[in-house]
């Protein structure tokens, strides 16, 4: 038998390992030359008006860049992990005779065929998903027409040299451990006597007080306590989680060992002397996991946060599909009859049109400059059932853009008109923008009809200003309306340095989307990379332990534990493997997200729940698939019905 | 009054297209309560299958085995695991005991299984631990003792349930002379004071000299059978004699059964 064929046996052999090893790798080679395949892209810095595309452009060369150096760290933990479960192996080769030099080439062999494969697999389905991907993005970013698809020499090559390289010195590192051995040491690896379960006090303690501490850092309401914070509280969380999957979780489950009236039942008797040891031997892969879950929680909660803030903002600072805006006494009816045959021309329906001539006004005590409007037309706007009454004739409505500032009870103010001033009660509204935000004023005065007519005519007509706008519900989407606009566009474009200035809904909400959607996509495909690679660290937990676990249930099997009871001990154990780092990792998150919350003025935590149950579908999804072989993998070592000593 | 009973047992190994092995060819077996029986034979002479068929954890092709009148063959599934852990007790070559276990622990491990109230389970550990002198190692783990008192857990282990009877495989294979003298003794001691039934295989010569009676298995059928009559040296002398007859069975180095 050659080397080949010894290492390509070796390699199917271990199949139900290098699955999910393979799966990763190849995953990650995928996104990777899907990324690489965006960056290089020749169309894409000048094709789509510069910005975007040269901010996406970067942010997938970013985005390679984290997903090759996150690979390369879960490579070299991967294989560490193969090699200790192989060790034995190994060993009776060396045993029989094999030297030292042919176990390095079998190794590097069975190395190569498996980067082989990984890239072979990762570059195929690249291929296969390329054109969907490009599609996708080109549908996301709201771009006008689609990418064409790309994959030049480049791309493949810049993806081969790196994951090439990457598969290479993760094959040299792991030959280190193996060549520092002597023949016995490989053989005894596996049987080294774990060591006594013991935990320390302090520890424990101290892991608990670094969490919370942090915990309570990222509770205050203090702005720049949080940016402050962000580094020494994730140094806090990580190494307190550290300490909590270690010592705690030890002291905990010591605890449950001592009260002996609970723990001498099947199910815990079993599962927590078992827990002890695990939760000892596994506590690092654990708190990894729970850091990475916390990551990608917190990261694409982020991405969805601010993304949904900063288009809503979007959406509420420019609430007319269009509005035409000139400053001073002007006509706007000429312009207004090109944007009414324009929408008609595209078919463009569901729009109001609105005229308002009207002028800026001083509220004196609240420091405010706000645009007048008449009673009948905000009512009209707004629907009357949601615009307060006015009773007496010195009222008016202040309306505020947002419910963070501003007044909440009614208050007198003097406002001042032209040269003269009035003593007015002024009752809070917090309807947000009355108009799009082009006009130059945050507020808008709401004034009885007469009182509205007579007071623009008190404004010097060099400072008035006049707006026409067309409104609706949802009368700012469509494609009828996204070609209205692109003509409306040419006719009104900012060379014309004497207006009338266009503004529109669409227009700032594309915007938004164009450049917060590509940090959404490129979060969520890293994030992806994370959840595969974090998913495998817990796989090799369960598979490189694999064969002592056997021995246990089959022990187990022998003195008589029925086939429901081992699978029960089975299930849960594998589910607090990988249940536990999920929870602590949701918490830690959780306050991410109430820190967030903190910086955007306003609760996010509830899109982090949406991401969260997301990530818990998949995981769930990956627990079954996972727990599936585990099992299967232990019954098979339950079928053979003879006892082992024989 | 038979404990255990078993009838023309065969097994026959092998599958289609393989030659088949006959491993175990019409052997019967009848154990008294309170007896002490070893069963002894070179290498691949069947004993360890027939140890397997009596454990109920492999089926017979032919033959039957009841244990206090009980035909195992009638056992489905689960019953089979139930009534193994509540009617036998085993040991085991290399002990078998549960590494994250205490040997306390280890030895409660049949009761609790059973879901018995904690204060009978202590009482019976008390009791169990003291007779086998291993009162003073119940909080170790089983990988802080020795080689001698993992197996007299496991004996402890075995016997702690009050099962029908004890199946032992090769109790003494991974133990020193000394350690294997006083697993022994116990067991013996057992056997006398407590009526424990124990059926017992084993390649040692001495370790079989505390048996009542042997029975010496060749290719799947009884060779022959000796009693002990009185004194344990004589005893021991026998069975050298019969080994010697048998051939291959005393010379057979103990690390290659593993």
């Amino acid at each position: 038998m050659s080397l080949w064929q010894l290492a390509a046996k070796s390699v199917w052999q271990s199949r139900g390992r290098y699955l999910s090893y393979l799966g990763s790798a190849a995953f990650a080679v995928m996104i990777y030359f899907l990324y690489t395949a965006m960056a290089l892209h020749p169309g894409l810095a000048s094709a789509y008006g510069g910005g975007p595309g040269i901010a996406l452009a970067k942010g997938m060369t970013a985005a390679a860049v984290v997903i090759a150096i996150f690979t390369f760290l879960f490579l070299l933990y991967a294989n560490a992990a193969f090699l200790q479960s192989r060790m034995k192996e190994l060993g009776l080769l060396s045993l029989m005779g094999v030297s030292r030099k042919q176990m390095v080439q079998m190794l590097l062999c069975e190395n190569l065929i498996v980067a082989v494969v990984a890239l072979a697999l990762g570059l195929g389905l690249g291929v296969l998903f390329l054109k969907l991907f490009f599609m996708a993005v080109s549908v996301l970013l709201h771009l006008p027409e689609q990418i064409p698809v790309y994959a030049g020499l480049p791309v493949w090559g810049r993806t081969l040299a790196v994951f090439g390289t990457l598969f290479f010195v993760v094959a040299g590192a792991s030959l280190r451990p193996i060549l520092r051995r002597s023949t016995i040491e490989l053989i005894r690896a596996a049987r080294q006597p774990k060591a006594a379960p013991t935990f320390s006090r302090w520890k424990a303690a101290l892991g608990l007080l670094l969490m919370v501490g942090g915990y309570l850092w990222a509770c205050s309401p203090n702005q720049v306590h949080i940016v402050l914070g962000v580094i020494p509280v994730t140094t806090m969380v990580s190494v307190g989680t550290y300490f909590v999957m270690r010592e705690s979780s030890i002291a905990i489950l010591q605890w449950l060992h001592r009260r002996k009236g609970y723990f001498y039942r099947p199910g815990p008797f079993l599962n927590i002397s078992q827990l002890i040891f695990k939760m000892q031997d596994n506590y690092r892969v654990l708190s990894d996991v729970t850091i990475l879950v916390a990551v990608i929680l917190a990261a694409i909660g982020t991405v969805v946060s601010v993304f949904v803030v900063f288009t809503a903002d979007a959406l509420s600072s420019t609430p007319h599909a269009v509005q035409l805006r000139q400053y001073g006494e002007a006509d706007l009816r000429p312009a207004a009859a090109q944007v009414e045959s324009v929408l008609e021309r595209h078919g463009a329906a569901g729009l109001t049109p609105y005229f308002l001539e009207t002028g800026n006004v001083g509220v004196e005590g609240a420091k405010l400059t706000a645009t007048l409007m008449p009673y009948s037309m905000y009512s009209a706007l707004r629907g009357p059932a949601k615009v307060l009454p006015l009773t007496r004739p010195d009222e008016a409505i202040l309306v505020y853009p947002s419910t963070s500032w501003g007044a909440v009870e009614p208050s007198t103010d003097r406002v001042v008109v032209g040269d003269e001033e009035f003593d007015l009660r002024l009752l809070p509204d917090h309807g947000g923008r009355v108009l799009n935000s082009d006009i130059g004023t945050l507020v808008t005065l709401v004034v009885p009809d007469e009182r509205f007519a007579a007071w623009v005519e008190q404004i010097p007509p060099a400072e008035r200003l006049s707006t026409a706008f067309w409104t609706g519900p949802d009368g700012w989407k469509g494609e009828a309306f996204g070609a209205a606009l692109t003509d409306l566009q040419s006719l009104f474009s900012e060379a014309n340095e004497t207006g009338p200035f266009l503004s529109s809904t669409r227009e700032s909400y594309d915007y938004a989307v164009t450049s917060l959607g590509i940090a959404l996509f490129i979060g969520i495909f890293v994030s992806l990379v994370f959840f595969a690679a974090c998913c495998s660290l817990i796989y090799f937990r369960l598979f490189t332990e694999i064969e002592d676990d056997r021995k246990y249930y089959r022990r187990l099997q022998q003195l008589g534990a029925t086939d429901g009871e081992l699978r029960r001990l089975a299930r849960q154990q594998a589910m607090v493997v990988f249940f536990v780092p999920f929870l602590l990792g949701l918490v830690h998150s959780t306050f991410a997200m109430k820190a967030l919350g903190t910086l955007l003025q306003q609760t996010v935590l509830q899109y982090g729940w949406i991401v969260a149950a997301a990530y818990l579908v998949l995981y769930i999804l990956y627990f079954l698939g996972s727990y599936g072989a585990y099992w299967r993998s232990i019954r098979a070592g339950l079928q053979r019905t003879a006892p082992e000593a024989v | 009054m038979s404990v255990l009973q078993a009838k023309g047992l065969t097994k026959i190994y092998g599958s289609r297209g393989r030659v088949a092995t006959r491993a175990l060819d019409g052997f019967s077996l009848e154990v008294e309560k309170g007896e002490f029986v070893g069963i002894m034979g070179p290498s691949g002479s069947g004993k360890t299958t027939l140890l397997n068929l009596l454990a109920t954890i492999d089926r017979p092709t032919a033959g039957t085995v009841s244990i206090e009148g009980v035909s195992t063959a009638s056992l489905k599934g689960d019953q089979l695991a139930l009534f193994r852990r509540r009617r036998l007790g085993f040991i085991f070559q290399d002990f078998n005991l549960l590494d994250s276990l205490t040997i306390g622990e280890n030895i409660a491990l049949p009761l609790v299984l059973d879901r018995t109230p904690l204060s009978t389970i202590q009482e019976r550990l008390k009791t169990i631990a003291s007779q086998l002198h291993i009162d003073d190692i119940l909080d170790k783990y089983p990988y802080e003792v020795s080689g001698g008192q993992q197996q007299r857990a496991a004996a402890a282990r075995a016997i702690i349930h009050e099962p029908a009877i004890v199946l032992a495989d090769e109790p003494t294979g991974n133990l020193d002379s000394k350690s294997a003298r006083d697993l022994m003794e116990t067991l013996s001691l057992l056997n006398r004071l407590a009526q424990v039934t124990i059926t017992m295989v084993t390649h040692d010569p001495f370790a079989a000299s505390y048996c009542q009676r042997i029975l010496f298995i060749r290719d799947g059928k009884l060779y022959n059978e000796i009693h002990r009559g009185g004194n344990r040296q004589v005893f021991f002398q026998q069975i050298l004699d019969v080994l010697a007859l048998i051939g291959g069975g005393t010379d057979e180095p103990l690390a290659a059964r593993r």
